[in-house]
C-alpha cells in the first residue's frame, strides 16, 4: 500500500554529512639484492593484480641528436624478447588474459598491465623477459 | 569472486540494489529506467534521447543546469545515456554527499514537469540536433549508428529506427509529448536504483525511503509489440555507403542469441575469437599477415529481446579496395563457419573476457551500472556474480554450433563504407598525387 501522490511536496535539499575517512592501502617496501626496489600495495577486494614497472629513464635524459629514443625504446620493448617476436609476445600476454603497455614520458619509462590474480606468476615472468632480455630486432 | 548485494523494493515499486565497498570514500548512484528508443511511437524517433537531455534541465527544486553544477561542485561526476531498451542516469560523489545525489534523482523522478518550459525544450532540441550533426552526419562512418540496426531489423521492429532520431521528428516533439512520456515511463515501478561504494546500509535505506518513498507508482506502460525475429536474416543483406572517408570500412553483422541466454555466451566467445585484441583471427590474418586491414574488432549489442547482433568492424588499409576488404573478412567468417574453432582459441577468449569483466567491477560507477542492468533485464542483480562462470562454461562445441548456425551466408548483413571519390570511379591515390603536384 502506498500513500504517495503527485501532490506530495518534494523533500528539501540536503546538506552534506561529515566527510568519511579514507585510508590509502598501506605499502610494503623492499629492495632486491640487485637493487631493484619493490612496492606492494594490497587491495584484496577483487582477484586482480596491477603491475607497474618504472624505469628511471625518460626523454629528459636523451642526448642531443637522439631525441625520441626513450619513446622508441619503450615501444621496442614489446617487439621482441627472450626469443619471442612481437606477435609471439602479444599472444603470450593475451593467453593470460591481458595486454601490456609500454610508455615513456619526460621522467621515466613504464610498463603496465593488469591480470587475474591466478595469472600473476606468468605475468611476472613475461615482464621479466621484457626488461631482462629485450632483443630490439631490426626486422 | 562475489560482490556483496542487498536488494529491497519500495511500496511504489522502485527496486533498489545496494553493494557496499569501503575501499575509497566515494559512492555511485545509478538509475535505470526501462525505456529506450524501442518505446518511441511512430513520428517521434529520437524522443527517448531528447528526453534524457530534458532531465538535466531542472525539476521543482533544481534550477536549469543546476544538477550538473551541484554534483560537480561537490567533486562528483555524472551523466546519462540512452540505448535501444533503457535509459540511465548516474552520479559518483564523495560518500558524504550520497544524499545530494539521491535527492537530485528523486526530485526529477517525482517533480520534473513543474520545471518544464517551451524554451528549455527548444534549446535541448537544438542541442540534440547538433549532436546528430557532429556525431553522425558530419562524422566519418558516423551514420553506421542508424544504418546498421535499420539493415538488420525489419522496418516494423522497435529496434529498426534511429536512436538519435530524424531532424523532422525532433522538430515535432512537443511539451505534451514530454509530459506523456514522463508520466508513462519515468515512474518508480519502471526504474531500478543502485548504490555502490562507501555507505552505511541502514542509512542508505533510510535516505532512499525518505526521498523516493513519496513518489507515486505509475499507471503501467504500453507493452512493446512482439519483438521476436527469425534466428537468421534469411539471406545476405548488403548496403554500400559512399562517404567522406579515406579508408573503406566494413561492418559485418549477424543476428545472434539474445543477451543472457546460454547461446549468447558462446556467440560472445566466437566474436572474441574473431575480433578481440591483436591475437584474434581478424587481426592476426588481415592486419598482421595479409596486411589488407588497418584495424579489426568485434562487439555485441547485448539486446535481451528479439535478437542480439554480433558485429565485426574492419577498416581497410589505403591500398586495399572495398571489394578486397569484403572478400578477406568473408573468407575468415567462412573459415570459422565451416571449420570451427580450437580449444586454445576458446581458452584465450574466455581468459581475456574474464579479466575484462572483473576489471569492469573496479569502479563504483561501473559496479552500480551492472547491478542496474541485471536488475532491469532479469530482475536479479546477483547475476553480475556469475558472468565469469557462464563464460568459463562455454565449450568448443557450443562455439562451433553457433558458428555453424549463425555465421553462414544467410545471416550476414554487410554495411560497407567506401571513399566517395572511389565510388564514382576516381582512385583516391591518383587524386592525392595530382593534389601534391
Amino acid at each position: 500500500m502506498s500513500t504517495a501522490t503527485r501532490e506530495n511536496l518534494p523533500t528539501p535539499r540536503p546538506e552534506p554529512t561529515a566527510p568519511r575517512s579514507y585510508h590509502f592501502p598501506s605499502f610494503v617496501r623492499a629492495t632486491m639484492p640487485n637493487g631493484m626496489r619493490l612496492v606492494v600495495a594490497p587491495v584484496t577486494k577483487l582477484p586482480l593484480v596491477s603491475i607497474s614497472a618504472v624505469i628511471d629513464a625518460g626523454a629528459r635524459t636523451e642526448r642531443e641528436g637522439e631525441e625520441g629514443v626513450a619513446a622508441l625504446t619503450a615501444q621496442l620493448l614489446l617487439e621482441g624478447a627472450a626469443g619471442m617476436d612481437g606477435a609471439a609476445l602479444t599472444d603470450r600476454f593475451e593467453r593470460i588474459g591481458t595486454s601490456v603497455e609500454a610508455h615513456a614520458d619526460w621522467d621515466s619509462t613504464t610498463i603496465t598491465l593488469t591480470v587475474l590474480q591466478e595469472r600473476l606468476p606468468e605475468a611476472l615472468t613475461l615482464v621479466r623477459d621484457l626488461l631482462r632480455a629485450p632483443e630490439f630486432p631490426e626486422r | 569472486m562475489q560482490i556483496p548485494i542487498e536488494t529491497f523494493r519500495l511500496d511504489n515499486g522502485l527496486f533498489v540494489t545496494l553493494s557496499e565497498d569501503h575501499t575509497a570514500p566515494i559512492v555511485a548512484v545509478n538509475l535505470w529506467y526501462h525505456v529506450g528508443s524501442a518505446n518511441e511511437r511512430t513520428g517521434r524517433t529520437g524522443f527517448a534521447h531528447l528526453f534524457e537531455h530534458m532531465l538535466f534541465q531542472g525539476s521543482a527544486s533544481v534550477g536549469a543546469n543546476e544538477h550538473f553544477e551541484l554534483v560537480q561542485r561537490a567533486g562528483g561526476t555524472l551523466n546519462g545515456s540512452t540505448w535501444l531498451d533503457r535509459t540511465n542516469y548516474y552520479e559518483t560523489v564523495p560518500s558524504n554527499q550520497l544524499e545530494l545525489a539521491l535527492w537530485l534523482e528523486a526530485n526529477r523522478m517525482g517533480y520534473l514537469l513543474p520545471a518544464m518550459t517551451q524554451q528549455k525544450l527548444d534549446t535541448q532540441r537544438d542541442v540534440v540536433q547538433n549532436e546528430r550533426r557532429w556525431s553522425m552526419d558530419n562524422q566519418p562512418y558516423g551514420t553506421w549508428w542508424e544504418r546498421l540496426p535499420a539493415l538488420c531489423f525489419p522496418p516494423t521492429h522497435p529496434f529498426h529506427h534511429s536512436l538519435i532520431g530524424s531532424m523532422s521528428d525532433l522538430d515535432a516533439a512537443s511539451l505534451e509529448d514530454i509530459e506523456q512520456f514522463f508520466t508513462t515511463y519515468y515512474t518508480p515501478d519502471n526504474a531500478v536504483l543502485s548504490i555502490a561504494g562507501d555507505f552505511d546500509r541502514e542509512e542508505a535505506r533510510r535516505l532512499v525511503e525518505r526521498h523516493f518513498g513519496p513518489i507515486p507508482r505509475g499507471e503501467g506502460k504500453p507493452p512493446l509489440p512482439d519483438m521476436s525475429l527469425p534466428a537468421t536474416l534469411g539471406g545476405p543483406l548488403r548496403e554500400v555507403v559512399p562517404d567522406d572517408v579515406v579508408l573503406s570500412r566494413l561492418f559485418l553483422a549477424f543476428r545472434s542469441p539474445v543477451f543472457g541466454s546460454d547461446e549468447y555466451y558462446a556467440a560472445s566467445v566466437c566474436g572474441a575469437i574473431l575480433g578481440l585484441k591483436k591475437g584474434s583471427r581478424l587481426h592476426r590474418r588481415l592486419v598482421r599477415e595479409q596486411q589488407v586491414a588497418a584495424e579489426a574488432q568485434s562487439f555485441t549489442y547485448d539486446l535481451t529481446k528479439g535478437s542480439d547482433l554480433l558485429v565485426l568492424e574492419v577498416t581497410a588499409r589505403p591500398e586495399t579496395t572495398p571489394q578486397q576488404l569484403e572478400r578477406a573478412v568473408n573468407h575468415e567468417v567462412d573459415r570459422i563457419h565451416e571449420e570451427g574453432v580450437s580449444a586454445e582459441e576458446v581458452a584465450r577468449a574466455v581468459t581475456l573476457i574474464q579479466t575484462e569483466l572483473i576489471v569492469g567491477l573496479q569502479s563504483a560507477g561501473d559496479r552500480a551500472d551492472k547491478l542496474s542492468l541485471f536488475s532491469t533485464y532479469f530482475g536479479d542483480p546477483s547475476l553480475v556474480n556469475v558472468q565469469a562462470d557462464r563464460y568459463r562454461a562455454v565449450t568448443v562445441e557450443q562455439v562451433n554450433a553457433f558458428a555453424r548456425s549463425r555465421l553462414g551466408a544467410d545471416n550476414r548483413a554487410s554495411l560497407l563504407y567506401v571513399p566517395r571519390d572511389a565510388a564514382v570511379g576516381a582512385p583516391t591515390r591518383e587524386l592525392a598525387e595530382a593534389g601534391a603536384s
